[in-house]
């Protein structure tokens, strides 16, 4: 057992270390956002007499917020309903290669919302014309329904893969023995649902940031949003003073719904997914709750359906794809280079961030304060504060780099990595981490075989969501991209104005197979891991 | 406590492998940045450009072969609505990483001249191009032009009931539900709301908009959702640039590109020309003169209008797009100044009117 000091020199090294990744994430993720703060001060004491009337909406400006948080609040819940619904449905599928199988839908995570709603724009509107042709009334997807839905099917991948890993963290002989005393639908809400609570709430955070920050889907189908004032209000002034200044309510009403949605949660203790995996008896569930879990499949098959169809049928021949994907090859290369950059270099910046959330006091508001805000700015006006900071001649040339879309994603995409390891935080025994350093031989000892296997599903989580948001992103990375280099999302977006429809599904379908090979890679990594915990048991 | 692996020396070493190599592979994905970081050979130019890449990535490949400057470009999306590359030039003012802007407008790139971005140039290839389509002060010069025009579906509407003026869409023959704009806050719609203000005054242009947005109008996200909306019958009549209107008929849709307010006394079109500027304190003038002195050869505007970005050629003599009849089409009068002082007090009304 190490003596007293030598404990004293290892926490001070380890605190170390910890300090270090919090002010990377200080200089990465709160950096552009303090280069704002400062603009906007500047315009406030400057010429900016109006700056009230930007930072508290009133009139219009109120109704759109309204709208705003309507649709956030909807898209989140009914997301992660289905999600869970889903997420019970495919529980069982908990060994062989059914357990894996059923995260492949996931690949559809990367794909622009803007594709999403194109694809069931259309299809609703064949359907609406068959319809037509037997006499019956046609539908189209318009109005506040179709933003909903749309949003909801492009965010599902999210909502029904947090769920599943909520659910898959419960223990098993927990959910047994309550089994012997309860019907499985009480044990279901009173067991099952508690224990999954931290990444199910990050799940609802993360469907509410998504929705709540985007104005295109909702503007395709003439809803307005709050995000879109922002945008518009931008365009017309090309200042990010104001633009910020204006993102500021919003930005409140993110902090105050992510904390509401963590507020209440405790440590759930659990293992983590792969120990002790035993196959769960059939749940038996009442009927009607059965038909309830049915329908929220077939509407998840449905959107897999209807985006990998619309996709497939868009493309037409295999010359078409061979053609998109062989004039996107440097687009690809430095696609998949941006998101495993990021999805690697989040982790361990995201992980310090999270140890913070779980403190209480005004340190870990604190912390909340700094992961949640970034989540709420516009993607551009991140863009515009990452020049302020990087385009300095003191830096050491980084500006003008393949290195900027990265430290973009980075700014945008981190604090969402931090909030699935909170999760995954939430749910590790701290007793098995104190036995750990007990038994430690080194910290180095103690991290690769107790707190990197409890982190592991968390750690992949959050590299995996990190990945596909990343090769997403548009707004940031375009006002940072390193000229002659590009991404495959500003590419499907030059496509899609220029109405080259097979070049765009062609390029989205590269996407997905992007995010599936990630995904297997990560699945693949698991699986080893979990052989080797496995062998040492 | 059972959960806890045991001490297995040889899994132990597993893992150490395990984990030196996932290090590895994290340094080794940082440190590759310097393979991805822009290799500027000595001869560069580069180019931040709101044209579509499908027609300005050729042209500029093709100056590359014949000049052996390397060109970097970065491309704008419609997605941004306008607040990316300006705002990109605006920030990076300091320090400037382009040399050359091409826009697809001039909106932007008289902010741009306010703000102090642009550098003077006048090209010599610009000699027979009206002075009107070019800087009195020598910041932007215009190569080529695209039209504002109504897209109709040919299939729903018959040439009878084709609009003639932007105002006959506010008649009793046209409900809501037949017609769409792109929101009129960004991008070219955006410019022509300016032009209207600047044409008809403000109190006029916005109760039109007013009127416009009380018939219940669809108002979507941008030029080419409208072309695809007429273009599938979804919508009878839009707003959409000329450029649109041409890449649906060459798509074969059933559409007609209409000139509006032809009539004696009537507005006009309006003509919305790509700007071309040097940018201030750029790292590669003399490589961003070469690149803006070849894309106002009347050589490469032909090209344009053959390959549909614009369909107004400015030189002299210079063949028009043939996929509208464009002879004798009458333009909007309304200088382009004046439509730029005019743009942000219409962006205020049209926020107000559109985003509810």
């Amino acid at each position: 057992m190490p003596s007293l000091s030598e404990t004293r020199l290892r926490w001070s090294w380890e605190g170390s270390i910890h300090w270090f990744w919090l002010f990377l994430f200080i200089i990465i993720v709160f950096g552009p956002l303090v280069a704002l703060m400062a603009e906007a001060a500047q315009y406030v004491l400057t010429d900016g007499y109006d700056w009230f009337a930007l930072v508290v909406p009133a009139g219009r400006r109120l109704g759109l917020l309204v709208h705003s948080l309507v649709l956030a609040v909807g898209v989140a819940v009914s997301g992660i309903v289905i999600g869970m619904l889903v997420g019970s449905a495919l529980w069982r599928w908990r060994t062989g290669a059914r357990a894996y199988f059923r995260w492949v839908p996931l690949v559809f995570v990367a794909l622009p919302a803007y594709v999403y709603a194109l694809a069931w724009s259309s299809t609703v509107s064949t359907l609406g014309l068959v319809l037509q042709s037997f006499g019956l009334p046609g539908i189209q997807l318009t109005g506040w329904v179709g933003g909903w839905w749309v949003e909801v099917m492009a965010l599902m991948p999210i909502g029904v893969g947090l769920s599943m890993l909520g659910l898959e963290s419960v223990e098993i002989p927990l959910i047994e023995a309550a089994r012997l005393l309860d019907s499985d639908l009480r044990v279901f809400a009173r067991v099952i649902l508690p224990l999954a609570a931290p990444i199910i709430a990050a799940g609802v955070s993360f469907l509410f940031l998504l929705s709540f920050a985007d104005y295109s889907v909702p503007s395709l189908f003439a809803v307005s949003v709050y995000p879109l004032e922002i945008f518009a209000e931008y365009s017309a002034s090309n200042q990010p003073a104001r633009a910020f200044l204006l993102a500021l309510s919003a930005l409140f009403l993110m902090v105050v719904v992510v904390a509401v949605s963590q507020s209440g949660l405790r440590n759930a203790a659990q293992a983590p997914i792969w120990q002790g995996r035993t196959s769960l008896l059939a749940m038996r569930w009442p009927a009607w709750f059965v038909w309830l879990q049915r329908g929220a499949v077939a509407v998840y098959m449905l959107q897999i359906g209807v985006i990998s169809i619309s996709l497939i049928f868009t493309v037409g021949a295999g010359a078409n794809l061979t053609s998109a994907i062989v004039s996107a090859a440097s687009e690809i290369g430095f696609t998949f280079w941006v998101g495993l950059t990021t999805g690697l270099m989040c982790l361990p910046v995201a992980f310090a961030a999270a140890k913070e959330l779980l403190r209480s006091g005004a340190r870990g508001r604190t912390w909340w304060f700094l992961v949640t805000v970034p989540l709420a700015v516009p993607a551009p006006l991140i863009g515009i504060g990452l020049i302020s900071i990087w385009n300095q001649s003191f830096w050491i040339g980084l500006y003008g780099t393949a290195m900027m879309p990265v430290l973009a994603t980075l700014a945008r995409f981190t604090p969402m990595a931090a909030l699935v390891l909170l999760a995954q935080l939430r749910q590790i025994d701290p007793l098995l981490v104190d036995a750990a350093r007990v038994f430690q031989t080194s910290s180095l000892h103690a991290w690769l075989r107790v707190r990197l296997p409890l982190l592991a599903p968390g750690v992949l989580a959050a590299a995996a969501i990190v990945f596909a948001l990343s090769i997403g992103e548009l707004g940031a990375t375009l006002i940072v991209a390193p000229p002659g280099q590009a991404t495959l999302t500003m590419r499907i977006y030059n496509y899609l104005h220029y109405g080259s429809s097979s070049v765009v599904a062609g390029l989205c379908l590269m996407m997905v197979a992007l995010t599936l090979a990630v995904g297997i890679l990560a699945i693949l990594a698991l699986a080893s891991w979990s052989r080797i915990s496995e062998e040492q048991t | 406590m059972s959960n806890l692996p045991s001490c297995g020396a040889e899994a132990v070493e597993t893992k150490k492998v395990v984990c030196a190599l996932f290090i590895i592979a994290v340094l080794g994905l940082i440190s590759s940045f310097a393979l991805y970081q822009t290799k500027q050979p000595q001869q560069t130019v580069v180019i931040y450009t709101s044209v579509d890449q499908v027609y300005s990535e050729p042209i500029l490949k093709d100056f590359e072969k014949k000049t052996g400057i390397k060109v970097l470009a970065v491309y704008d999306v419609e997605a941004t609505k306008t607040t990316g590359l300006v705002n990109r030039l605006i920030a990076e003012k300091s320090r400037p990483q382009a040399d050359v802007f091409w826009s697809g407008e001039f909106v932007q790139t008289l902010l741009l001249k306010q703000e102090g971005v642009l550098s003077v140039y006048r090209s010599p290839a610009a000699g027979d191009i009206p002075a009107q389509y070019v800087d009195p002060d020598g910041y932007w010069t215009s190569l080529g032009a695209r039209a504002r025009v109504l897209l109709v579906n040919t299939k729903l509407v018959s040439p009878a009931e084709y609009p003639k003026s932007i105002f006959d869409l506010l008649g009793p023959a046209w409900s809501g539900d037949d017609i769409g704009m792109p929101y009129p806050l960004f991008g070219t719609s955006a410019t022509q709301a300016a032009a209207l203000y600047a044409a008809l005054g403000a109190d006029q242009a916005r109760d039109y908009y007013v009127r416009l947005k009380s018939r219940g109008l669809w108002v979507v996200d941008g030029n080419s959702v409208v072309r695809d909306l007429v273009a599938s019958g979804q919508l009878r009549v839009g707003f959409v640039d000329s450029d649109d209107g041409c890449k649906a008929l060459r798509d074969g849709a059933p559409v007609a590109i209409i000139f509006p307010d032809q009539e004696e006394g009537g507005l006009g079109s309006l003509i919305i020309p790509n700007t071309l500027t040097l940018i201030a304190n750029a790292s590669h003038p003399r490589e961003g003169q070469a690149l803006i002195d070849y894309l106002l050869a009347r050589e490469v505007e032909q090209q344009l209008v053959a390959v549909g970005w614009i369909q107004i050629s400015l030189h002299e003599n210079g063949a028009n797009s043939s996929c509208a009849d464009m002879s004798n089409i009458k333009y909007m009068y309304v200088r382009f100044p004046e439509i730029f002082a005019q743009f942000q007090p219409a962006m205020k009304d049209l926020s107000e009117i559109f985003i509810q």
